[in-house]
């Protein structure tokens, strides 16, 4: 092969051949095996935060409106349907953000590493916004409803629980994954700045 | 879109371009084993991204890409950690067809499994006959880049050639 135009024009003669033979049914049998099995993390994880608090908040609510309670027992079920909102509220905007990048390889690359930066943020301020509402409004219930001290205990070991679980998560999973896809990144532009 | 329609644009999309996700596989993908798994991931990305598809570019753009980046975070994965999962326990989807002896086109896949994985969606798009404008379109990179990247592609081949060839 002595120039380029030759080598292409072995490359397209072979258009016409088939190179391999695909089994369609089985093929259907594993996307249909695949795709129930991994969904997208983000929106497994969404769904299933908007429906356990929902349904919390609602069991509680019920439970609060059937037994004509006191106003404490309000804080539960209303901090709970707050979330689902919030949840639903920042996964709309996630929808939007996402909705942004272009359909190119690098496009699909940058919603790869700007998908795991949200996972991150998300698992860092969820500390902020869930977990430490939770425990104060579980707290405050408790309070209210004298228990003992002790009883607290469970409640409040789920913040160094929480704090280290997400913290092992992003290390282990996140960055790694979030470094590879950075370098495929930096070689897809590698001479973008020389050029 | 309902899981009927989905199926339908995928076989539709797998008859009639299934040779782009196939040279891609060769491309990218060596042994029997590692062919399988790389077809069956590209197929499965290719499956979900049809709720994406909205025929603004055309299906062969859009499965070429694709099917492009799947196969380069799929080198990436491999080396970092090979799959463990033998033959024998995958399910079964794709089988090698007899096919004939062509020694220069094998030749040109070995080359091609030996660039960057970059650098080999620049030189399939190229061999494709798809312009600088549009492989720079489908990569999100500019014209001047893909031309160094195409540039640099083109002399390593014509210099393995001339080794084989003098």
């Amino acid at each position: 092969m002595k120039n380029f135009e030759e080598m292409q024009s072995i490359w397209k003669g072979q258009n016409d051949e088939k190179l391999f033979a695909v089994d369609n049914t089985a093929l259907h049998a594993y996307i249909k095996h695949k795709g129930r099995t991994t969904r997208s993390l983000l929106e497994l994880f969404e769904w299933i935060m908007i429906a356990l608090n929902l349904l919390v908040g609602v069991v509680l609510a019920v439970d609060f409106l059937r037994d004509n309670g006191s106003g404490y027992r309000l804080i539960l079920p209303v901090t709970y349907l707050a979330f689902s909102a919030y949840i639903l509220l920042r996964r709309l905007k996630r929808q939007a953000k996402e909705a942004r990048f272009k359909p190119t390889l690098l496009g699909e690359l940058d919603r790869a590493i700007w998908q795991i930066d949200y996972l991150i943020r998300q698992g860092q301020t969820m500390m902020i916004w869930y977990v430490l509402p939770l425990v104060l409004a579980l707290s405050i219930t408790m309070f209210y409803n004298q228990k003992s001290l002790w009883t607290l205990v469970p409640t409040l070991a789920l913040i160094p629980i929480c704090y280290f679980g997400v913290r092992w998560e992003i290390n282990k999973w996140y960055l790694p994954k979030k470094r590879d896809l950075e370098l495929l990144r930096e070689k897809l532009i590698a001479q973008e700045t020389q050029s | 879109m309902d899981g009927r329609k989905q199926k339908q644009v995928f076989d539709e999309w797998l008859s009639r371009h299934k040779g782009i996700v196939f040279k891609i596989v060769r491309a990218y993908a060596f042994s029997p084993h590692d062919q399988e798994d790389l077809f069956q991931e590209i197929s499965l990305q290719l499956w979900r991204s049809i709720p994406d598809f909205r025929g603004e570019a055309k299906p062969s753009t859009w499965i070429y890409r694709i099917a492009l980046y799947t196969a380069t975070l799929w080198v990436r994965k491999e080396k970092r950690q090979p799959s463990t999962r033998p033959l024998a326990d995958m399910e079964h989807t794709l089988t090698v067809t007899a096919r004939q002896d062509h020694d220069r086109l094998d030749w040109l896949y070995e080359q091609i499994g030996q660039l960057e994985p970059v650098d080999r969606s620049v030189c399939l798009l190229l061999l494709d006959g798809f312009s600088y404008k549009e492989i720079a379109d489908m990569l999100g990179i500019s014209e001047s880049n893909v031309g160094v990247k195409v540039h640099r592609t083109k002399q390593q081949l014509i210099y393995k050639s001339k080794e084989v060839q003098p």
